[in-house]
């Protein structure tokens, strides 16, 4: 039930910093559900291994992946959506908040606990877009490039046949 | 004889001139790019491309999270450098979203330097919302986000009245002409006197849960995230200077409600 709650939270939160970076349109929409998607990912698979760092990686990596995606059907930047997406539920700004009341109040021990932290989230956060944009380049190069080599050879093929006719007819 | 080489010579001077128009509306492009929040690499591969497109030999663009500097040889080997200071820098994605169509457009088909002039003044009248809504915005995430926290529906309201408050000091801040990390102090301190003000008057319950709703607005998370991205990209200066900014930013509002707890501890 709290995880519904905040699924529904992350939503609105996103419709919020929507306005907040000056996104209009159907692009509203997208950032908010991909907000709870990115919530929804993180819950999932904290879940099951109960560690930030892979939990904020692979919510990072999907969100990342299918906002590739979207940026190419829509031909928007990556970027401008990534971040409206990641704001509300990763972006670690308590952390980094905490680090620093801790820092100036002098409690090194909280201080380190949330500075660590701050660290593997912001990492997390970074590789698992880096790591989207790996895999995307990638595939291009791997298969798509193939594709294309595979069509330029039945276009050869099917030149060389033209030619050939050519011969026969002369 | 001696006519033919003065036409000559106007002629090129005239597409000098022309080709420092276009430099300098290229340039235009990438400022207000990096004025609304474009990354450094992105500004740079776009100037780089309308150059391409414009037919310059060589275009070197280098951009850092305040400066674009560019250096191009037009057609007829003349170069020529030119520099843009972006001094404030506020996010606003429509914008880059606009820049970058408008890119594309002016690389697939090179407009006339008066038409591409006239084009890159349009960007200044892009979409925006109206304050009322932006206010609205601050009290939607400031409320959300301590709910998101663990607060209950008191903290939403509570950290929902604080929302706006944190734009209006931001922007009177601003408008006094006072130096940015001392905004963000003053705002942070006032924030932390208001939800303790609020808190003390049972409007919120937890004192935690609505400051940290309300320091989503002000922390800059995004910027410590886009810093540490820019250095993972290789633009280690720009990642380095953001890194910094954000550091320096995050001490001043935690400064800022440290203050305000030594205030009514006392």
């Amino acid at each position: 039930m709290e995880e519904v709650l905040q699924l529904v939270v992350v939503f609105v939160a996103s419709l919020g910093f929507s306005v907040f970076f000056n996104v209009h349109g159907y692009r509203v929409l997208i950032n908010s559900l991909g907000a709870s998607l990115v919530w929804a990912v993180y819950l999932l698979v904290h879940g099951i291994t109960e560690d930030i760092f892979i939990s904020f990686l692979t919510a990072t990596t999907v969100i990342a992946l299918i906002c590739e995606g979207l940026a190419r059907i829509t031909r928007t930047p990556t970027v401008l959506m990534i971040v409206p997406m990641i704001v509300p539920p990763l972006i670690p700004g308590s952390d980094l908040y905490n680090t620093f009341f801790n820092l100036i109040k002098n409690d090194m021990e909280q201080f380190s606990f949330y500075g660590i932290r701050l660290i593997l989230e912001i990492a997390a956060i970074n590789f698992g877009i880096l790591l989207a944009g790996t895999l995307v380049k990638l595939f291009k190069y791997l298969i798509l490039n193939h594709i294309a080599a595979i069509r330029s050879r039945y276009a050869g093929d099917r030149q060389q046949e033209g030619e050939n006719r050519q011969h026969e007819r002369r | 004889m001696r006519i033919q080489t003065i036409t000559e010579r106007t002629d090129g001077q005239e597409a000098a001139a022309e080709s420092s128009r276009i430099l300098a509306s290229m340039m235009d492009l990438g400022e207000t790019m990096l004025a609304a929040g474009g990354e450094a690499g992105r500004v740079e591969d776009t100037i780089s491309r309308m150059g391409e497109a414009y037919g310059f030999r060589k275009v070197d663009v280098f951009t850092i999270t305040s400066c674009i500097f560019t250096t191009a040889e037009d057609e007829k080997g003349v170069i020529r450098t030119q520099t843009r200071r972006v001094k404030h820098i506020n996010t606003d994605m429509e914008k880059v979203r606009m820049c970058n169509e408008l890119s594309r457009r002016i690389c697939q088909e090179p407009p006339k330097p008066e038409e591409l002039e006239r084009m890159i003044e349009g960007l200044s009248e892009t979409r925006t919302y109206s304050s009322r809504v932006t206010y609205l915005s601050y009290a939607l995430i400031a409320g959300t986000m301590s709910v998101f926290f663990g607060g209950d529906l008191y903290d939403f309201v509570a950290a929902a009245l604080v929302g706006p408050f944190i734009r209006y000091v931001f922007n009177t801040g601003k408008a006094a002409g006072i130096q940015n990390l001392a905004v963000y102090f003053l705002d942070a301190f006032f924030t932390g006197l208001l939800i303790y003000l609020l808190v003390r008057f049972r409007i919120g319950h937890s004192y935690d849960r609505i400051a940290m709703g309300n320091i989503m607005l002000l922390i800059p998370g995004t910027g410590l995230t886009t810093a540490v991205r820019d250095m993972i990209n290789e633009d280690l200066i720009t990642g380095l200077l953001g890194l910094s900014g954000a550091l320096l930013q995050a001490a001043a509002i935690a400064l800022g409600f440290v203050a305000a707890f030594t205030v009514f501890e006392h």
